[in-house]
């Protein structure tokens, strides 16, 4: 197992959903993320996503396969403490996982529960709270901050215990547009400046263009995997009824106009680099 | 004559308290009838509080609320109000509460008062109208359906009364692609072939610039601007409005003329942006 | 986002809320333990002195706690009215045959005074403490107990945790019943059975929300190591200063000179 890295090896879940019934989640899913990777991670509502996610932190155990974390078995709960201590969550809905009514004592709960001195847990609120802008509100309280500031409180406290790993399932569906950008142009830089792996869920395929790499996943199962440029000119893509983003379905179609677009281009900006260019 | 009629509205949470909040200041607004109407603004502009004047949940602080031609501010005919106006909230599947999905979709024209057989009739509607098949779906818990048939099957709960208007807040939210699609097109079908008149609130521009006639643009419990997609797009401001981001294709036409390209910024549609770059990049290479 | 509930958190630099949560615990404690054993009119007004000063100390609006107990008028009424009719004594007037007795009205009003004085030592505790501190607080104050198979840590996070879900809930009660209403549910209905329908519409997808709230808030907690053992480094954080022994001595001097020598 090598270390570095979250490996998911033939990983199967099923839940028992009623007496006898079972509803297989995931379906013996094999997958490795790469420390300062950032991932993105698709699919359609009840593909497994978040049962993903909850297996990475060791929230949830798989029926069938193992889990590792940095060479660590999720299965091994003498050491899930470690296992958490490496990987951050941040969830949906940004009410639900605020501790305290004050944002700096929210962020020193994590540090806290893994018994760090006083000295420490102000130093790693510090550096978490400047990490993700969130400095100047540290005295404030969470729940009279905006949604984007709150899901910030949430990056922050999962940043203070020093994660290698954030793992965030679907953090932008209750944003607006402003802070969603604000929240990914943070994610990003996270994950550049301080080399943090990021793994993204979301629903909406402008949020996961900057990804270093995409996983779309259907039924339990890995439908696709590959860079964003990749998945997004993927005939399967939009077969199960996925869109790219907006400005890649622009410049498709402009293809099917007869125009030689570069057939890396993603983002706005390389389009108008590209443009520009010509 | 407008079904809508908002008038200097202003309203106040907790009014008094230190804590008070003025949710919405003096906004003037109207909706026509089979008008579509989206609403934007960032987190906390107050789009929820004024959806729910609509169907008279709130009573106006000052200025008044106007709907289908009568006052809100009497009582009586607001509690009246929710047979003309359907409300679909946001996240609509956590009101699901009945054993079945006949019977809650059913509540609604159960609080009517309606006869048995014109319940069933209306609730069968509702249901084929969402796009979901009476016969195989009725009897089933709706805990057992996935977020998206439960959003669905919610939304069915409010056509099911058969309102004159439908107003939504956010109905896409959380839903993947299709489940959006589908829900989008199942609002867009309802005003041209029902001539229901609908109010949608929503994050993305993208949707409202495809799809609705006007939009309004809250900020801060302020109206900013009001009018057809065109018009609020080059409204003074509009986009340095916090909160709000344009659609990637409009950015990409405002970069390029910001760079000098000569592009038409007068656009809101995609197809719009395609045919503009299109003659951009025959020029180009024309040269 | 929403607005501020009572009893919920208010953010503070005041003398009280730097005092440390188990001497606001004790105080507590020792206030209500008062009221409970001695009825008489100094001890209420000793102990509506010493809210007066916590709030004025506090720095929170006087008018905006005063304002709250309005709620709990009904309660305050109902309770008179059965004080001075169940009592019996010297009759001041009757209505027919129910007799209004002098040492009801007195207990009546009495006992009045000591359910307003509960209710708001308590809120000024809650509004004055954070969560956190306050379940260290009781951790620390009550972990004797842990001997007697008492699990106090979990007994103290769990009042932490009702604390934080509260505006929460009340909340999403709110939303849930505006959906209702505009569904055609009737609160207010003269039918008794319609407005059980009508609360079991809220009360319903209520419950089912709160559970899944919980379950988030459990899965954000774990993820952040929280395992449910006690924690030693927030307990230790705790500081007992001199203020505290200042407060605490004063309080309890002043408390057992009135209530057990005169
Ligand atoms: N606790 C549970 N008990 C039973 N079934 C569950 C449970 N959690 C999830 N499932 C089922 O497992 C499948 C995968 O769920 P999951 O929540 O991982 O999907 P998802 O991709 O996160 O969906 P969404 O986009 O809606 O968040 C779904 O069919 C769901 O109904
Ligand atoms: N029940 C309430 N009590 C107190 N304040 C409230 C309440 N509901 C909303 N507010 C406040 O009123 C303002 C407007 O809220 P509203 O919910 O209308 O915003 P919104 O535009 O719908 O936001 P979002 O995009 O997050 O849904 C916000 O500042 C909010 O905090
Ligand atoms: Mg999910
Ligand atoms: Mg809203």
């Amino acid at each position: 197992m090598a270390a570095g890295s979250i490996e998911l090896i033939n990983v199967t879940k099923e839940y028992a959903t009623g007496r006898s019934h079972k509803k297989c989640a995931l379906d013996n899913i094999t997958l490795t993320i790469n420390q300062g990777e950032f991932v993105g991670l698709v699919g359609m509502n009840g593909s497994g996503k978040s049962t993903l996610a909850r297996l990475i932190n060791g929230l949830i155990l798989p029926t069938a396969g193992k889990v590792f974390v940095n060479g660590i078995d999720t299965a091994d709960r003498k050491s899930i403490i470690e296992i958490r201590r490496h990987v951050g969550m941040v969830f949906q809905n940004p009410d639900n996982q605020i501790v305290s009514p004050i944002v700096e004592e929210d962020v020193a709960f994590g540090p806290e529960n893994l018994g760090c001195y006083a000295d420490e847990v102000k130093e790693r609120i510090d550096w978490a709270l400047q990490a993700t802008g969130m400095d100047e509100l540290r005295h404030h309280a969470p729940y009279l901050l905006s949604g984007g500031q709150k899901q910030k409180v949430a990056i922050a406290a999962a940043l203070s215990m020093r994660p290698d790993y954030l793992i965030l399932d679907e953090p932008t569906s209750m944003l607006d547009p402003g802070g969603k950008y604000d929240l990914i142009e943070n994610l990003k830089m996270l994950n550049e400046k301080y080399g943090i792996t990021v793994m993204l869920i979301s629903h909406h395929m402008e949020d996961v263009v900057h990804a270093d790499r995409l996983i779309v996943l259907d039924q339990g199962q890995i439908y696709l995997e590959g860079t964003p440029r990749e998945v997004f000119s993927s005939e399967n893509f939009f077969s199960a009824g996925f869109k790219p983003p907006g400005i890649v379905q622009l410049v498709s179609n402009l293809r099917k106009r007869g125009h030689m677009i570069d057939e890396n281009i993603i983002t706005v900006q390389q389009m108008v680099e590209y443009i520009c260019r010509l | 004559m407008p079904v809508i009629e908002v008038k200097d509205l202003s309203y106040t949470y907790c009014p008094g308290a230190p804590y008070e909040k003025k949710a919405l200041d003096g906004v003037t607004l109207s909706v026509k009838r089979g008008e579509f109407m989206g609403i934007v603004g960032a987190n906390g502009s107050g789009k929820s509080t004024l959806i729910q004047h609509f169907n008279g949940l709130l009573c106006p602080d000052g200025g008044k609320v106007i709907i289908c031609g009568q006052d809100t501010s009497v009582k009586q005919r607001r509690d009246e109000l929710w047979k003309k106006v359907g409300l679909v909230f946001q996240y609509p599947e956590q009101q699901l509460f009945e054993a079945t999905v006949f019977e809650d979709v059913s509540y609604g024209p159960r609080n009517l008062g309606l006869g048995p057989r014109e319940i069933r009739i209306r609730t069968e509607d509702a249901l084929k109208k969402v796009g979901l098949e009476p016969e195989s779906i009725a009897d089933l818990p709706p805990i057992c359906l996935s977020g998206g048939l439960r959003r669905r099957v919610a939304i069915a709960g409010v056509l099911a009364m058969q309102p004159e208007v439908l107003v939504l807040d956010e109905p896409t939210a959380g839903l993947d692609p299709l489940g959006r699609d589908m829900i989008l097109n199942l609002i867009k079908k309802l005003q041209q072939e029902d001539r229901t008149t609908i109010v949608m609130v929503s994050h993305s521009l993208r949707e409202l610039l495809t799809l609705a006639d006007r939009i309004a643009v809250l900020e801060n419990g302020k109206l900013v601007a009001t009018g057809s997609p065109k018009e609020v797009l080059h409204q003074k401001d509009f986009l340095a409005l916090p909160g709000i981001i344009m659609p990637d294709y409009l950015q990409l036409i405002h970069a390029l003329a910001g760079r000098g390209k000569k592009v038409n910024t007068g656009i809101s549609a995609m197809a719009e942006a395609e045919l503009e770059i299109d003659r951009l990049l025959k020029e180009i290479c024309g040269k | 986002m929403k607005g501020l509930k009572l009893g919920q958190f208010v953010r503070g630099n005041s003398i009280i809320h730097q005092l440390d949560p188990r001497t606001k615990i004790i105080v507590c404690l020792v206030v209500i333990f008062s009221i409970l054993i001695n009825y008489k009119w100094y001890v209420i007004l000793l102990n509506m002195s010493l809210i007066a000063a916590v709030i004025i100390l506090s720095r929170i609006e006087p008018a905006k706690i005063l304002r709250s107990l309005r709620k709990l008028r009904y309660l305050f009424l109902l309770t008179f009215i059965f004080q001075s009719i169940l009592t019996s004594g010297e009759p001041l007037f009757h209505v027919g045959s129910v007799y209004v007795t002098r040492e009801g009205v007195s207990l009546g009003v009495s006992t009045i005074f000591r359910l307003m004085i509960l209710y708001l030592c308590s809120t000024l505790l809650t509004m004055t403490t954070s969560p956190l501190k306050l379940a260290s607080g009781i951790e620390s104050l009550f972990a004797p107990l842990r001997r007697l198979r008492i699990p106090v840590h979990q007994f103290s996070m769990l009042i932490s945790a009702a604390l934080r879900f509260i505006p929460t809930i009340i909340e999403e009660a709110q939303i849930l019943t505006r959906a209702q209403r505009s569904r055609g549910a009737q609160f207010n209905s003269p039918s008794v059975i319609v407005r059980i329908k009508s609360m079991a519409a809220v009360l319903i997808p209520l419950l089912a929300a709160s559970l899944q709230r919980a379950d988030d808030l459990a899965a954000a907690m774990e993820s952040r190591c929280y395992t449910g053992g006690s924690n030693q480094i927030r307990i230790s954080k705790l500081r007992f200063g001199k203020k505290d022994k200042l407060a605490l001595g004063l309080v309890s001097l002043v408390f057992l000179v009135f209530v057990f020598c005169i």
